[in-house]
């Protein structure tokens, strides 16, 4: 073996992989671009359902007599301590009974199953078994026993064991600190002191729930995997394969439409898809209880009860579904089998964190998490095989799993009447990263808007760092809008040498244009500030800019509004209403690029809950900019809507004109916090009349407005 | 019978910088009996005026019609009087080509009778009766594109086009297809063909058409053509076209 052809053949490989640029885009850049949004994303909704569980109270049941201190820790502790007395007659006797049969060790696993059933039962989380004499004996100094009861399986039991225990702790504590204080010397007292109780704990879960607890979340990820690669490989095969091997042409000169073909094929991926996964789980299922057997020694098995598989079954349909819609429409793209498979990566690497969300511990599925696609999959899953109480999550579930196989299939559709990406045969051709680097009639195309706002989300997450000064919030604030807002925007509108006049809309505005929009930019302040009050209430997160908020008195006024009232408009619509709904329009339409341009301006504000409210003011935005024809009118507008609602915020400006008039602090902080209803009213109307008003002013919308319809017909890529 | 009248196809390319006019106001008659040649060299724009008169592709403008029927406004309608055949046509290699033969008759929503009658005469009319169950993947390269022919006359079209049938074909198999093609003058169907081996339009085509960049430089009957270019041979018309143009 010679080491120079060695090396000569290594080195030509590399450069031969690296002139790839699909290779490149989708194992590189496409990550780079996709992860900060799917986690910024993802960690987003976990935070408020994580959060939700510990805020939460859990009502725990205490059994024997209880000291007061003790029950003050507990609630201290956010449990909802009850009594067994004022439960049902005999709860405390029958727990006792069965603590005694699960203590003596004989016969646990009746035993467990039915203190489960006790607490379970009064939908209790655990319970607190105090023994005889606990407050004497404490009194003799003489070591108390507590027993506690709580189900492994189940996340709000886990969290009120961990909350009883912090609590026992600090009774504890209680208990050293008196005796200290009151016999600092005495040796033997200290000793007793250091643990004055007895702590023991009591799983009550039986074993095959255990079983299910360590294999549901796995069982869910499976069923993701497993319909994930059952789809894509014949959705490749069917569509780009097709392709490859010349046959989809003949198909074509048939006499049948094209959507005939994308649904005949997606019927067959899906019959596929299900086929496949499901004998894939049954094997799995089987190496399941085999394994739990052998590890387990018995503590642990796992079987899955004949609903419970129905249940599988049941989520596995719609979930085959959305995979074989999403893989048969991206791999249409693909003029090969082998370019096909390039396009797994991007699905891997948005289902794989999806999916990893069933792992987590105390994240359960609710209305919201049941939206996320992939994740709530997993959730649901768990949550049959826990026996969990999920019907209402489980059918909005499957709703927007059918709605997104739905769109995936609409999607696919659509790229089968693309002529471009229909004939796109021959040698390397095929999604080419570069076609994103070509402008079209001096305007930006549509995929150079999704880039750009990844790219713009991509360097937010990697600029973001916590805020804890005024000066950090003043730095992250120049951050975001001037690094990660308006470099990137400016940097590839020049990379494109696009038409930057037509781009950015950058024209004078009419005069009479202008007072519309102040009134417009008002009337859609107090619409927000109502919807957020009344229809999805505000996110507590601080942010840099709520850190301004409370720090107000340690900067200047004047500097506080150019942060605040006049950088983020100029920055944020050069990209929104500029760069974004530019792209948009000859794509989508109108009303379809204000709409999406207006999403994609709330997800810029990295607050998931956040994003339906900005949203709406994005709508109002992108119509001004359309209307007007300028994006001096959105900038205006943004200008008078982040400038009032800061300086009401901070009783500002607006608060002392106010107070000349009389009208009394707290009624200025009711318009921010609840806005009366009438004035919600007003708002609505004069939000009406403005866009009438703007309307009349301007009677067309822009001028050079490209064409929709005709760009639609013209294919986007050379055949 | 196919009529083409300013048909244009314009694609945007970035690489190409911009737009590109792939066929530029082609218009042209092929009549019933006939077989039109559609000469040109590669990236002339042929395929392209072939996927439009097969619906594949929609054109930017113009207007063409098979057999009356408007190829933009019913494109089913005109897509089932119509046979369609390109060397590079794939057959589908885990079929047989008796499965291929039925699928693509049941897809042309032939009665079932009909499509299983039509399937004997065809394994007969290509010889292909000893293979008819023995997957397209294990065929000779002759064997498939006998299929491939089959498949493309399973409805019995009354017009075929033929885009480049020949190419990337040995001799032999490429005699079978030009005897097929020219079988279907004698069977009156309208035919077109393009190609760019010169001698093919010398030998089959009643009428040609010579494309170039999209435009068509010069058509008519081959012998007309040849007399009023003054040239004796079609490749010599075709390269002092080429020239000038």
């Amino acid at each position: 073996m010679r080491r120079s052809a060695l090396r000569l053949i290594a080195s030509k490989e590399i450069l031969d992989t690296l002139r790839d640029r699909r290779t490149l885009f989708v194992s590189l850049i496409l990550p780079l671009l996709l992860y900060p949004t799917l986690l910024l994303g993802l960690t987003q909704i976990i935070g408020t359902t994580q959060k939700n569980l510990n805020l939460e109270h859990q009502r725990i049941v205490l059994v024997g007599e209880v000291p007061e201190a003790v029950l003050n820790h507990l609630r201290a502790e956010k449990l909802d301590p009850v009594a067994a007395d004022t439960e049902e007659k005999g709860l405390s006797k029958r727990l006792i009974d069965a603590l005694a049969e699960v203590e003596e060790g004989e016969v646990p696993e009746a035993g467990r199953a039915r203190l489960r059933e006790l607490l379970t039962g009064r939908k209790l989380a655990g319970a607190l078994v105090l023994r005889e004499g606990f407050a004497g004996l404490l009194r003799l100094e003489k070591r108390a026993a507590a027993v506690l009861l709580f189900d492994p399986t189940d996340d709000q039991s886990k969290v009120a064991r961990a909350k009883t225990v912090a609590a026992m702790r600090k009774f504890e504590v209680l208990c050293r600190d008196d005796l200290l204080r009151r016999y600092p010397q005495d040796e033997e007292r200290l000793r007793f002191a250091e643990a004055p109780v007895a702590e023991s704990e009591v799983e009550v879960a039986s074993s095959s729930q255990k079983g299910a607890h360590s294999f549901a979340p796995l069982l869910g990820m499976l069923i993701v995997i497993m319909a994930l690669t059952g789809a894509f490989y014949p959705a490749v095969d069917l569509a780009a394969g097709e392709k490859e091997r010349g046959t989809l042409e003949t198909l074509l000169v048939a006499p049948v439409t094209r959507t005939e073909i994308v649904l005949g094929k997606f019927a067959a991926v899906w019959v596929i898809a299900v086929v496949t996964a499901l004998l894939n789980l049954v094997v799995m299922g089987l190496t399941f209880s085999k394994v739990a057997g052998m590890i387990g020694g018995g503590k642990i098995a796992f079987s899955l009860s004949l609903g419970a598989a129905a249940t599988v079954c049941a989520i596995l349909i719609p979930t085959a579904a959305l995979f074989s819609a999403v893989a048969l429409a991206l791999s249409s793209f693909a003029t090969s089998y082998k370019e096909g498979q390039h396009y797994m990566s991007p699905l891997f690497l948005v289902a794989t964190p999806l999916a990893m969300v069933g792992l987590l511990p105390n994240v359960e599925i609710g209305y919201t998490l049941a939206v996320v696609p992939v994740a709530n999959i997993v959730l649901l899953v768990k949550a049959m095989l826990l026996g969990s109480e999920a019907a209402g999550p489980a059918l909005v579930a499957f709703g927007a799993m059918v709605f997104y196989a739905a769109v995936a299939l609409g999607f696919a559709v659509a790229v089968f009447r693309r002529e471009s990406v229909l004939f796109r045969t021959g040698s390397g051709r095929g999604f080419d990263p570069a076609s994103l680097l070509a402008a079209r009639q001096g305007l930006p195309r549509a995929g150079q808007g999704f880039l750009l706002f990844f790219v713009v989300i991509a360097v937010m997450f990697f600029l973001s760092s916590p805020v804890t000064t005024v000066g950090q919030a003043v730095g992250a604030f120049l951050k975001a809008q001037f690094v990660a807002v308006l470099l990137p925007t400016f940097v590839l509108a020049r990379a494109l040498k696009l038409d930057l006049r037509a781009t950015f809309a950058l024209r004078r505005p009419r005069w009479g244009a202008l007072p519309p929009v102040l009134v417009g930019a008002l009337a859609t302040l107090l619409l927000v500030i109502a919807f957020q009050s009344y229809v999805m209430p505000k996110p507590t997160e601080a942010g840099a800019f709520e850190e301004l908020m409370k720090r107000v008195t340690e900067l200047p006024r004047w500097q506080l509004y150019l942060l605040v009232a006049f950088l983020p408009p100029v920055c944020e619509e050069l990209l929104c209403r500029g760069f974004l709904l530019s792209s948009f329009r000859a794509r989508f339409g109108d009303l379809q690029a204000i709409l999406l341009s207006a999403v994609l301006f709330g997800a810029l504000h990295l607050d998931l809950q956040r994003i339906p409210a900005t949203a709406i003011a994005g709508i109002a935005l992108g119509y001004v900019r359309l209307r007007t024809g300028t994006i001096v009118a959105p900038v205006l507008f943004h200008m008078i809507y982040n400038g009032t609602l800061f300086d009401l915020a901070t009783d500002g400006y607006l608060q002392e004109i106010a107070s000349w008039f009389g009208v009394p602090t707290n009624e200025m902080h009711l318009l921010l916090e609840k806005p009366p209803l009438a004035a919600v009213a007003a708002a609505a109307a004069a939000f009406a009349g403005a866009a009438v008003w703007l309307r009349l002013v301007e009677p067309r919308s822009e001028v050079a407005a490209p064409d929709a319809a005709a760009a639609a017909a013209r294919p986007d890529d050379a055949v | 019978m196919i009529e083409a009248d300013g048909l244009t196809k314009i694609f945007f390319d970035p690489k190409r910088g911009g737009e590109f006019r792939a066929v530029s106001d082609v218009s042209f008659t092929c009549q019933p009996g006939r077989i039109f040649g559609l000469l040109g060299p590669n990236g002339a724009g042929k395929t392209t005026t072939l996927r439009i008169l097969a619906t594949s592709l929609v054109p930017t403008s113009g207007r063409a019609t098979i057999d009356g029927i408007d190829v933009a406004k019913d494109p089913a309608a005109a897509r089932a009087r119509l046979g369609f055949c390109t060397g590079a046509t794939g057959i589908y290699e885990r079929l047989t080509p008796r499965e291929m033969i039925r699928y693509f008759g049941r897809l042309y929503g032939s009665p079932e009778p009909e499509v299983e009658r039509r399937i004997e005469e065809l394994l007969d009319l290509f010889a292909l009766r000893p293979y008819a169950d023995t997957s397209c993947g294990r065929l000779s390269a002759g064997n498939r594109q006998k299929v491939s022919l089959a498949r493309t006359i399973v409805h019995d079209p009354p017009v075929l086009v033929f885009d480049e049938p020949t190419t990337s074909l040995d001799v032999l198999v490429a005699r079978t297809v030009t005897e097929f093609v020219a079988d279907c003058r004698t069977r009156k169907k309208t035919v077109i063909l393009s190609t760019h081996i010169m001698s093919e339009v010398e030998r089959l085509c009643d009428d040609v058409a010579i494309l170039h960049r999209g435009r068509i430089l010069l058509q008519g009957p081959v012998g007309e053509v040849k007399e009023r270019a003054g040239i004796s041979s079609i490749e010599d018309i075709f390269f002092s076209l080429v020239r000038e143009a």
